[in-house]
């Protein structure tokens, strides 16, 4: 056994949507401290929300990420919608299903050929992997170039899209302007089970005894489809809740080391979302081409290691792709694109699946319509206990290897989740403090 | 040969929205090229490489940096040499070099690439652009015309200078 003691420190963390630093203390071979520093200056969208009327959180919301305004988007009108008791349905949820997908491909995409596979392959950035793969990242740019083709049609643009409104849209996309989407999802559904074979080929670390069991992963869990929008809140351990009440148990502290709210359940129970929670509690809904993909890159029913998340990223982009295609084919444009959705007082909530996990909103509004509260609980939010935790044991676990290596691997701990710093409102740097030397 | 004008940047932030205002303003004057494509590119910017084929003759249009001299204009040749890239960075620095070295990496260059960049005041949200930078828009919409007339030409003095 190590004795050693150490202070890992890295101040700017690199390949992650924002910014943020990350700080290790290990002393006679005992992690002491973990610290996941979210330093970047609170956003304070909350707050610009109060005051506001209720069709605006739909575009104020889709500027706090540019790589997720969907998820915001979604979030915003369902939860405002309820309250109204409004349902949406037909070529409309349709069209909401198609975006979200779009989204779920570029941002995926960006993360696992841009931002992750370098950890495994040791290189510093995509550019690198460019030159040794050129016609692999040819096909990756053009897949994620889809994604956001995709929400140009749907959404209006590319990135913050404008057509979303509550109820649906400002304007429907003809069938025709859908069709013409279909040459590049066939390319880009080739290019997405090339990338899932070859991030599968990667050497995965582990962290030791993280099992399932130890772990509460949650998600989404519709009846008949993988989750985007709707749903109740499920997980492996047994959770299973409506939307509003699951936003009764979350719980969010403020930490003096970040300027991200921590969350938990119930105060105490720590959980994780994301790619690995969706799989776990809804594989039985995916595709039979993608369940067949799952089992011959060795992705079960439930993979509780972190480090291959970035598989069943790729899992995920090519149910994404099948889908799009799916609705695209089925679809009929809507008599109008949006349904009324009248302002009345009262309170409501909404999760939606964004790329990285949950993603939460909860409005109140007065008897005019004008919000007098908002919640957002963000994804990142709600695995910054889960990270935190990973890194600790993987530390613990890891603590023969030399200070670079285990600073690179904590950055791909932290990578694993592919945290959206900025929508949690935030930064990191890395840290650690091996005094002492090895014993 | 058709040259493509890709006008880089965001339309809300003051300053970085130079390039959309270039590709607005060739597009409005009379008689604009049929030999000139333009877009814009106010999002994902990775794919960029993509959008040319080898054969064109492509400028692109972004607002640099705040340095001493907002509103200057300099013109880059990024045909055949490499452009400094910030390395592995978040997606907060993903920019117009990080672009260009991934196409080129992938072996997707056109035959000419030029970058024409616009100095920027300030980039702050919700505001209109700087009057220095303002007032350089028609410089660069002129520059980008001539450029455009004298694609494919080795040497050609606009490249590499400042003005």
């Amino acid at each position: 056994m190590t004795h050693k003691s150490l202070d890992l420190h890295v101040p700017t963390l690199t390949r992650v949507e924002g910014e943020g630093a990350m700080h290790v203390v290990v002393r006679d071979g005992v992690v002491e401290d973990v610290q996941l520093e979210i330093y970047e200056p609170p956003r304070m969208f909350e707050a610009f929300l109060r005051g506001r009327a209720h069709h605006e959180p739909v575009d104020i919301t889709a500027r706090i990420c540019g790589i997720c305004p969907v998820a915001y988007q979604m979030s915003a009108a369902h939860a405002i919608e309820h309250l109204a008791g409004v349902t949406v349905d037909g070529p409309i949820r349709d069209l909401r299903r198609l975006l979200y997908c779009g989204e779920w491909i570029e941002s995926h995409v960006l993360h696992m050929a841009f931002l992750h596979a370098p950890d495994f392959l040791g290189v510093d950035s995509g550019i690198t992997i460019a030159r040794q793969e050129p016609e692999l990242m040819t096909e990756v740019l053009h897949l994620k170039k889809t994604g956001n083709r995709i929400m140009e049609v749907v959404g209006g643009r590319p990135i913050h899209p404008v057509n979303v409104r509550l109820g649906g849209f400002y304007r429907s996309p003809s069938r025709r302007e859908l069709r013409e989407l279909v040459p590049d999802l066939e390319r880009a559904h080739a290019a997405a089970v090339t990338l899932v074979r070859w991030v599968a080929g990667f050497e995965f670390p582990s962290i030791p005894d993280r099992l399932a069991a130890h772990t509460e992963f949650v998600s989404l869990r519709h009846p008949d489809e993988y989750p985007l929008n709707e749903g109740r809140v499920v997980s492996n351990l047994g959770l299973d809740l409506d939307v509003a009440d699951y936003g009764e148990r979350l719980r969010e502290v403020h930490v003096e080391h970040s300027t991200a709210l921590h969350a938990t359940l119930d105060g105490d129970r720590r959980y994780q979302v994301g790619p690995l929670a969706r799989w776990m509690n809804n594989h039985d809904l995916l595709t039979e081409s993608v369940r067949a993909l799952a089992n011959e890159v060795g992705i079960g029913d439930a993979e509780t290691n972190p480090f291959r998340s970035i598989v069943v990223r790729g899992l995920e982009t090519v149910w994404a792709v099948e889908e799009a295609l799916r609705i695209i084919d089925a679809y009929a444009p809507p008599t109008e694109p949006a349904v009324a959705v009248p302002a009345l007082a009262g309170v409501g909530a909404a999760a939606t699946e964004a790329p990285r996990g949950l993603l939460y909103h909860r409005y109140e509004l007065d008897a005019t319509g004008i919000i007098t509260d908002a919640v957002i609980v963000p994804p990142t939010s709600q695995n910054q206990i889960a990270i935190e935790a990973d890194l600790r044991d993987f530390v613990q676990s890891h603590l023969d290897l030399d200070d670079h290596t285990l600073g690179h691997r904590c950055e791909q701990v932290i990578r694993n989740y592919d945290p959206c710093i900025s929508c949690a409102t935030h930064f990191l740097r890395f840290s650690s403090d091996r005094a002492g030397g090895d014993a | 040969m058709t040259a493509i004008v890709i006008g880089v940047g965001n339309r809300d932030r003051g300053d970085d929205a130079a390039g959309p205002l270039v590709c607005d303003r060739l597009r409005a004057r009379p008689g604009a090229s049929a030999s000139l494509r333009m877009f814009v590119c106010e999002g994902s910017i990775l794919d960029l490489g993509l959008r040319w084929e080898p054969d064109d003759h492509v400028i692109i249009v972004d607002a640099m940096r705040p340095a001493s001299r907002p509103g200057r204009i300099v013109t880059v040749d990024a045909t055949l040499d490499a452009l400094p890239t910030p390395g592995a960075v978040s997606t907060h620095e993903i920019d117009v070099s990080v672009a260009i070295e991934l196409a080129r990496a992938i072996g997707r260059m056109p035959a000419r690439l030029l970058i024409v960049g616009i100095e920027a005041a300030q980039a702050e949200w919700g505001t209109p652009p700087s009057e220095p930078v303002e007032a350089a828009i028609d410089s660069a919409v002129a520059l980008v015309e001539e450029l455009a007339a004298s694609g494919g030409v080795p040497g050609h003095p606009a490249a590499n200078v400042a003005s």
